[in-house]
């Protein structure tokens, strides 16, 4: 049941009214509290109720080890190991195991020949790298002193299973969250309107530009042999806007629905295809899961601060962050390939084009790092190696087939959309860039979008509304991750792309 | 107090935007500003392309049957070969009751000087819609919703529990209803751009199989591990019943009849020797003319029939043209439509 579903809008209906008809009360907030956790065991379990028992457990562990961290002073870095390693046990056993037996038969042939070790052929239940992230800052939080422990157990396993936020993230800190489930706001009309229209945008974002996106893509990823140079180049292109799309126009109903029951989550997206620089980049897409590594992983490991030590660190956080996204050689790849641009390309290029602070050298900045992480989006999409380096090899292949526009028009339908859905396609990407370039200017557009006068609102969100239901593309797609044929633990229709990691 | 006016605004205000947008979708629909039936790969239902055909006063015969009936007859064919113009009507898992709702709902729109019944719906059960009787109704049902004789048909096949789930039912199946219902329209969104090929017609012929039937069904099929039993061939009580109603209202309306039986895999049904020679002293007991296929020389001897026939019970776009010619020659022989008839 994802947020693209007539069920799950039905079910958040009636949750809304009944949450705020019956729960606004500080006396109810444990009662709000337990109703929230419900919501949100009932969302998950929409998936797969199996499902239930692993995130419980993470929840629990984490929950005990914190309270254990707190009243033993002497025994603290014993149960934040307890903690993290059973977090990280669930993650590897469910997401990694497979990966790493595959790895070690892949180094074990090099030497003593061919090798085969048993699989588990489980599937990771939904969102698993997301809520464990959120446990396992939790308690280096509390190990650090950072924050005290929570004592209320409604109260924790909400915070884990916030189902706005638990399928795809953000990945929030439980500073920031916690304390949201500790008291009641009164209702905020102004900010239920904002969000009312967060969620279509959001809507929009994934339904009529990802989903229509993802049928060239699909199609082209499916047939690498159809593709030239000039296809290719705008395959990429439409990837990277149709995974932005996808995950942000999730974590922007995510934030929608939150504000909705009166909670605040993070912004996790911050206009990235406008980034100037890697580095601007990486400040700007999936915020919360490049700011979880930096906290708690790269500052960690940033002890020396030479030049090679920084260098290894960066390349280390990228690969985790690569694997982070999926256990597979490819993910390994173009997380590497994008510490490598880090620590090469943006101090050799960008960061001169932006010393000169003029508009040409940004916008030159801008596409020298969008070219080179765009491109290595090939290996974040491909289904293995050899696909990925096969699409990437059709780049040398120019054959110029468009000088005529029909020749164009017939290499492109190939992928799957006729000509109007092309120019509808196009016409809703100008749209939404426009609508970012204004943003990011900060021109007072921007601004009345959200919180102008009623009427312009209201303009918006109906022409939002109609444009989603003339315009989108609601099929319901099966996600990258199959069942495996020795026997799947988990079994789930993923709508957006994210809801796989 | 001041939190619950504002809960209570917004919801007053989130209903009204709602509503309009409601109001929007509706005033689009019913101008036909934009086709939803046409979205994404989504055809043309044969229901709408029956309204049209009709109100342009194009047909002159119907072919009425289930969806074997329908994947069959190549009605642009037969209309070109037999020089007059043929529309299929029918839907998947056809009874004859459900059938004969359909001729009469036809009826109001169009008048037809023939009708050709395909027999495949004789003795058909499927235990499945048994416990889907409601649901059942819409899918028989491609009716106009504005249209009384929805409602009469609803109560007679499937009990008054049904009328509900045919007026606000999902609309997957028939997505004309749209055509009133902006919450259906909504509701169904989630599956719109799903390629729906069956519902792609051409005067409701609706075959897009195009590769025959593979070796591992052919195996299956041979191992009888599928395929229909037509032991129970003779048409039920219900069927005879609902086969004389039909009769009645063709003779009123002055329209030829002729019952007829699109061609077999012969691996794939059982006792089909002994289905049709039932059917043959069924129909010879009540005086009406039976044309079977069922071991036809003409389509046993055709490589485009043998080689390429049939996938899935269903007959392959090749194995229909082979097949709609020799029903052309079969009612070109009879004289089906001259006036001696």
């Amino acid at each position: 049941m994802g947020f693209n579903t007539f069920a799950f809008w039905t079910s958040f209906i009636l949750f809304f009214v009944f949450y705020w008809t019956f729960l606004n009360r500080p006396s109810r907030l444990r009662f709000r509290n337990l109703s929230i956790l419900i919501a949100s065991y009932a969302f998950y379990a929409s998936w797969d109720w199996r499902a239930l028992f692993i995130i419980a457990a993470s929840s629990l562990m984490s929950f005990g080890a914190a309270i254990m961290m707190a009243q033993s002073a002497n025994r603290k870095k014993q149960w934040l190991s307890l903690s993290i390693a059973t977090n990280l046990g669930f993650l590897a056993a469910f997401k990694y195991f497979d990966f790493f037996i595959e790895s070690a038969e892949l180094g074990l042939s090099l030497f003593v020949g061919e090798t085969s070790f048993a699989r588990t052929g489980w599937i990771v239940p939904v969102g698993m790298s997301f809520y464990t992230f959120q446990t396992m800052g939790y308690s280096i939080d509390v190990y650090r002193g950072r924050f005290k422990p929570v004592r209320d157990p409604v109260l924790f396993l909400s915070f884990v299973a916030f189902f706005p936020q638990l399928i795809a993230g953000p990945i929030e800190r439980a500073k920031v969250l916690i304390p949201q489930f500790q008291k009641i706001e009164p209702f905020d009309h102004r900010a239920a309107k904002e969000a009312i229209l967060l969620i279509l945008w959001g809507l929009f974002k994934k339904l009529v530009i990802a989903n229509r996106l993802a049928v060239l893509v699909d199609t082209a990823y499916a047939n690498p042999s159809i593709l030239s140079a000039e296809t290719t180049c705008l395959i990429i292109v439409g990837f990277t806007i149709q995974l932005y799309c996808d995950f942000s126009g999730y974590c922007d109903v995510a934030i929608g629905v939150a504000r909705l029951l009166g909670f605040k989550l993070s912004q996790n997206f911050n206009r990235p295809l406008l980034a100037a620089s890697f580095q601007d980049l990486w400040r700007r897409w999936h915020i919360t899961i490049h700011a979880w590594f930096r906290d708690y992983l790269f500052c960690h490991l940033n002890r020396k601060k030479t030049t090679i030590w920084l260098f290894a660190n960066m390349m280390i956080m990228f690969g985790i962050s690569g694997l982070w996204h999926g256990a597979s050689l490819n993910f390994l790849t173009w997380g590497l390939l994008n510490g490598l641009f880090l620590a090469t390309i943006e101090p050799l290029v960008c960061k001169p084009f932006l010393k000169r602070k003029c508009k040409i050298t940004r916008i030159a900045s801008t596409l020298v790092a969008s070219a080179f992480i765009y491109t290595s989006l090939i290996f974040f999409r491909g289904q293995d190696w050899h696909q990925s380096i096969e699409i990437l090899s059709k780049l040398s292949e120019w054959s110029f087939p468009w000088t005529d526009f029909n020749e164009a028009k017939k290499a492109l339908q190939r992928f799957g959309l006729g000509s109007w859905e092309l120019v509808f396609t196009a016409i809703f990407i100008v749209t939404l860039l426009s609508v970012e370039i204004l943003q990011e200017t900060r021109h007072s557009c921007a601004a009345s979008f959200w919180t102008g006068p009623g009427l312009g609102r209201w303009s918006a969100a109906l022409l939002l509304m109609l444009t989603i239901t003339f315009f989108g593309f609601y099929d319901d797609r099966v996600g990258l991750v199959q069942l495996n044929e020795a026997g799947a633990f988990f079994e789930a229709e993923r709508a957006f792309e994210y809801e796989k990691f | 107090m001041e939190e619950k006016h504002s809960f209570k605004l917004f919801l007053i205000e989130a209903s009204v935007g709602f509503l309009a947008f409601l109001i929007i979708l509706a005033a689009i629909e019913r101008s036909g500003a934009f086709d939803f039936h046409f979205r994404e790969h989504a055809g043309k239902h044969r229901w709408i392309e029956f309204y049209e055909s009709a109100s342009k006063n194009e047909i002159n015969a119907l072919i009425v049957g289930n969806s074997q009936s329908l994947a069959a007859v190549d009605c642009e064919l037969l209309s070109t070969h037999l020089n007059k113009n043929f529309f299929s009507i029918g839907h998947d898992a056809a009874t004859i009751s459900s059938l004969y709702w359909s001729v009469r709902h036809a009826l109001n729109y169009t008048s037809p000087s023939a009708i050709c019944l395909e027999t495949k719906c004789f003795g058909f059960f499927n235990g499945l819609y048994e416990f889907e009787r409601a649901i059942q109704s819409r899918k028989d049902l491609g009716f106009r919703k504005t249209d009384l004789s929805v409602l009469e048909a609803t109560v007679e096949l499937h009990g008054i529990y049904s009328i509900p789930f045919t007026l606000f039912g999902s609309s997957l199946s028939s997505p004309e209803i749209l055509e009133t219902d902006p919450i259906l329209t909504i509701k169904s969104m989630e599956k719109w751009s799903k390629p729906i090929q069956s519902k792609k017609t051409k005067l409701g012929f609706c075959n897009n199989f195009t590769e025959s039937i593979d070796d591992t069904l052919l195996a299956r099929y041979k191992t009888d591990e599928t395929g229909r039993d037509y032991i129970e061939a003779l048409p039920t009580k219900e069927d005879i019943e609902y086969m004389e109603r039909l009769i009645l209202l063709c003779e009123r309306k002055g329209i030829r009849l002729l019952f007829f039986e699109t061609p077999y895999f012969q691996s794939d049904q059982k006792n089909l020797e002994d289905r049709q020679n039932k059917l043959q002293s069924f129909f010879n007991i009540q005086g009406h003319d039976w044309k079977t296929f069922w071991q036809n020389q003409n389509l046993i001897s055709n490589p485009d029939f043998y080689q390429n026939s049939l996938y899935n019970q269903h007959l392959t776009v090749k194995g229909a043209q082979a097949f709609t010619l020799q029903l052309a020659k079969v009612l070109k022989d009879t004289q089906f439509f001259s006036d001696n008839q």
